[in-house]
């Protein structure tokens, strides 16, 4: 009888090591593929700095060679603005609004052919510094073409669409025709547009938040980075190095965020300059 | 007798008011006294490894992204002493970036034009009038409600005010609304048919009105009340006193941009 149980008791503690040991080994497998994750996502930019050099680089024989590798930060701040111009004249030739972010001006316009339909401020914002890190000749590559929106994310609908029932009888009818629309905003307005070249543009309203609209903004940015990093894992699945998201984020009026998301057609062409 | 029952009632309250602070009391002393059984050991060592999940998770998602702002290198260019040659290069090329830069301003401030022509908000449902490249006029207007009104049969009507360029295709003074089938089918009316003079509708659409083409027209409105909120068919309707300025001084074949 006592023997049987000290079998019993041996054979639990085997089976205790053997999962303490498994264990063991799950989790430092995971600590190591984490660590790889963040040594892969620590590399990123710079890869993405490098990517985009060598994707503009102009040979040195290229007559364009010498303005832009010019040292002379007043030359490039012209060249800036010249590139910014043409990107706005080739955004002209759409049909279709498009946007124009100069952030040397801090504006933000609407366009149409050329036509400033809406001008605003931007209060402040915050640029990636990978626009201050890549080559100039990169910058003015970059940014010859108008960019091209992707995708988007907000925090409220692009179309506020309103369903409704046709009515039974005119009693009916007479009670949804008197409703008056409500136009408040129910959650903060935030936005993001993906860009070519992985460039996000973050707009976020500039007037103080409450504490439940800190709260939506915290869950609303919390959703963003899980889905990057989604797509930094099925890169990395994929045996890809992922691609680095350079944002700048815009501080502007609530009322301005909506006009402008509203205003802006699917995969709009957006002109920046930074 | 009113102070009997008065006096009963008073006392009632205060017999509730009393058990319920002692209840309260009596829970609070409990939580007291068993605060030291409670396993914390147990619970922590049970509990932590979501935590751990939790915090590394949390500093994944907020600490990433900064640290690989931190692992970028903003370029340098540092100011260099240039032989006279290349400076006399620069200063031409400096020259000849500024011209550039200016006539690619004009060419785009050139696309603006002199003519005047209505620029149409419709999130903010405001309107905006501009002749010889100034503003003349703004105001409030209303714009599509974005209703989607829908039957059981598939049949689905939105009441949006399209965006992008139109043109002035018509002029109207005392506009007749002719109302189509939807109008009756919102109001819960059976349609009549195309020409039933239920369908004319007089006064209702202002003075004036300018037509933009598919049925879409800048006119006047009775519910002035309205005017600034999302309330129209895609119509765009002004007061007015704007829609007269509007009328006035948008020929046929103006420009009209909403957005």
């Amino acid at each position: 009888m006592e023997q049987e149980s000290s079998t019993n008791s041996k054979n639990g503690m085997r089976q205790w090591l053997r999962t303490l040991t498994t264990g063991k080994v799950v989790g430092l497998v995971l600590i190591l593929l984490l660590a790889i994750y963040l040594v892969v996502l620590l590399v990123v930019p710079g890869q993405q700095v490098r990517r985009l050099n060598r994707q503009y680089e102009i040979p040195e024989d290229n007559e364009k060679a010498p303005a832009a590798f010019s040292g002379d930060s007043g030359i490039f701040a012209l060249q800036k603005k010249k590139i910014f111009l043409e990107s706005r004249l080739k955004m002209s030739k759409s049909d279709s609004i498009g946007l124009a972010v100069d952030l040397s001006d801090s504006l933000v316009t609407l366009e149409i052919n050329g036509i400033v339909l809406y001008r605003e401020k931007i209060n402040t914002f915050h640029a990636s510094k990978l626009f201050r890190a890549v080559k100039r000749e990169t910058y003015l590559g970059m940014f010859a073409e108008p960019l091209r929106v992707t995708s988007h994310h907000s925090t409220f609908e692009k179309i506020p669409l309103i369903y409704r029932k046709v009515p039974k009888d005119s009693i009916e009818a007479e009670e949804q025709l008197s409703e008056v629309p409500d136009t408040t905003l129910k959650k903060p307005p935030l936005l993001i547009l993906t860009m070519d070249h992985d460039i996000q543009l973050y707009f976020y309203p500039y007037e103080d938040l409450s504490g439940r609209d800190k709260f939506i903004k915290l869950i609303f940015n919390t959703v963003q980075e899980l889905r990057y990093n989604r797509q930094y894992l099925s890169s990395l699945i994929h045996l890809k190095i992922p691609a680095y998201h350079s944002r700048i984020k815009i501080f502007m009026t609530e009322r301005e965020i909506i006009s402008l998301y509203r205003a802006l057609p699917e995969n709009a062409i957006i002109a920046l300059m930074l | 007798m009113m102070n009997t029952t008065a006096r009963q009632n008073m006392l009632q309250l205060t017999r509730i008011w009393n058990a319920l602070r002692n209840a309260v009391a009596r829970t609070f002393l409990w939580i007291i006294r068993r605060m030291d059984e409670i396993p914390y050991r147990k619970i922590w060592s049970y509990g932590r490894i979501p935590v751990y999940i939790l915090i590394t998770l949390i500093c994944f998602i907020y600490l990433v992204p900064v640290v690989q702002e931190w692992t970028i290198h903003a370029r340098k260019y540092p100011a260099e002493e240039l032989p006279p040659a290349e400076i006399k290069a620069t200063t031409k090329n400096t020259a000849a970036l500024k011209k550039s830069v200016q006539n690619l301003e004009r060419k785009l401030s050139s696309l603006t034009p002199r003519s005047p022509y209505l620029v149409i908000n419709t999130s903010q449902n405001v309107f905006t009038l501009y002749n010889n490249h100034k503003l003349v006029r703004t105001g409030r207007c209303s714009t599509g409600s974005y209703v989607l009104l829908e039957d059981g049969n598939q049949q689905k009507w939105m009441f949006e005010t399209p965006k992008g360029k139109f043109r002035i295709q018509g002029k109207t003074t005392s506009p007749v609304w002719k109302k189509p089938d939807w109008a009756f089918i919102e109001s819960g009316l059976p349609v009549p048919p195309p020409n039933h003079s239920s369908r004319f509708e007089y006064g209702v659409l202002g003075d004036y009105a300018l037509t933009l083409g598919h049925g879409y027209m800048i006119h006047g409105t009775i519910y002035k009340r309205l005017l600034g909120l999302p309330v129209t068919h895609g119509c765009i309707r002004l007061n007015d006193e704007d829609l007269e300025a509007v009328y006035r001084t948008l020929p046929a074949g103006s420009r009209v941009y909403i957005y």
